[in-house]
């Protein structure tokens, strides 16, 4: 989370290549940046928004049918409290 | 809740090194909430042995005051002031969550560290939805229970969007680094977000076919 590495997707198999006492590493430097950053330096770190994630065509099929799963019963909450109010 | 620790999270200018100690306290929480919730069920269930009738028609201080009946005085003086905190604690949460998502979505500033003239918008909502709350609680022969079921509901049944989402962020290894989710993480969060689903998914539906009468209640 530094200015100079911004936040990225789509490098976990570097990530899983970095040694772990290299990576302990550069946490701790990145901690370090982090505290050393002013108020409005964090807040516009935290706001930079990331690209879109590829996901798999599993996942956007799970994506899909968790969004029918959400409408369709929450259709049914809504309706169930309607008729309670009556 | 989610949404209020997210924002606040960021709010307080928490760090990395923050994260540990920031497992802890949602761990305890997670337990005092369990225990606390399994201390209400125990309540309800109570009762329903003595009384029969279940906390059906209760709204308010009719729970603790029929608890005082059947457990005694301190037993309903404990539940009510359960329910004040969690009330207060309610209030602060869903009020500052969606002023921080009012906030977020018109991209101005949402910060309990900014003055209220530079962050009015996320100051009117944080007050405007207390009041909102508050007028709705005040008007006369409103359902109360009916609110706060369906709502709960509803809130269960909206859960597992967020939580599914909040998994997918929590194993991006480029965005997480070395605080990436691990497998027997993975597997523990996908059963806790089933389990939710399934669970708020049979009362919504149990619910709306006892409706519209397709099984008894």
């Amino acid at each position: 989370m530094s200015a100079e590495t911004p936040l990225t997707h789509g490098v976990p198999a570097e990530l899983d290549c970095i040694p772990e006492q290299q990576l302990q590493a550069q946490e701790r430097a990145e901690d370090e940046m982090i505290m050393h950053l002013e108020r409005d330096q964090f807040v516009a770190e935290t706001s930079r928004p990331v690209p879109r994630a590829p996901l798999s065509a599993q996942a956007t099929v799970g994506l899909w049918a968790l969004r029918v799963f959400v409408i369709v019963v929450s259709l049914m909450v809504i309706y169930t409290f309607v008729e309670q109010l009556h | 809740m989610i949404f209020f620790q997210q924002s606040a999270s960021a709010d307080k200018g928490m760090t990395p090194s923050d994260v540990a100690h920031g497992r802890y306290d949602t761990a305890l929480g997670a337990v005092l909430a369990a225990i606390f919730g399994i201390g209400a069920l125990v309540a309800g269930a109570a009762l329903l042995a003595h009384g029969g009738s279940g906390i059906q028609g209760f709204a308010g201080a009719g729970f603790p005051e029929a608890l005082k009946h059947v457990a005694g005085g301190a037993a309903g003086t404990v539940f009510a002031l359960g329910l004040i905190e969690a009330g207060a604690v309610a209030i602060l949460t869903i009020s500052a969550s969606t002023a921080y998502a009012a906030g977020e979505c018109i991209g101005a500033s949402h910060s309990f560290n900014s003055s209220p003239r530079s962050a009015a918008v996320f100051y009117v909502a944080n007050i405007g939805v207390a009041l909102l709350a508050a007028v709705v609680i005040l008007i006369p022969g409103a359902p109360l229970l009916s609110i706060a079921l369906n709502a709960n509901v509803l809130a269960t049944v909206l859960l597992p969007v967020s939580l599914v989402l909040m998994v997918m962020l929590a194993n991006d290894k480029g965005l997480m680094g070395p605080w990436a989710n691990r497998r027997s993480t993975n597997v523990v969060g996908v059963a806790v977000i089933a389990f939710v689903g399934v669970c708020g998914a049979a009362y919504g539906i149990d619910s709306f076919l006892q409706t519209v009468y397709l099984i008894g209640s």
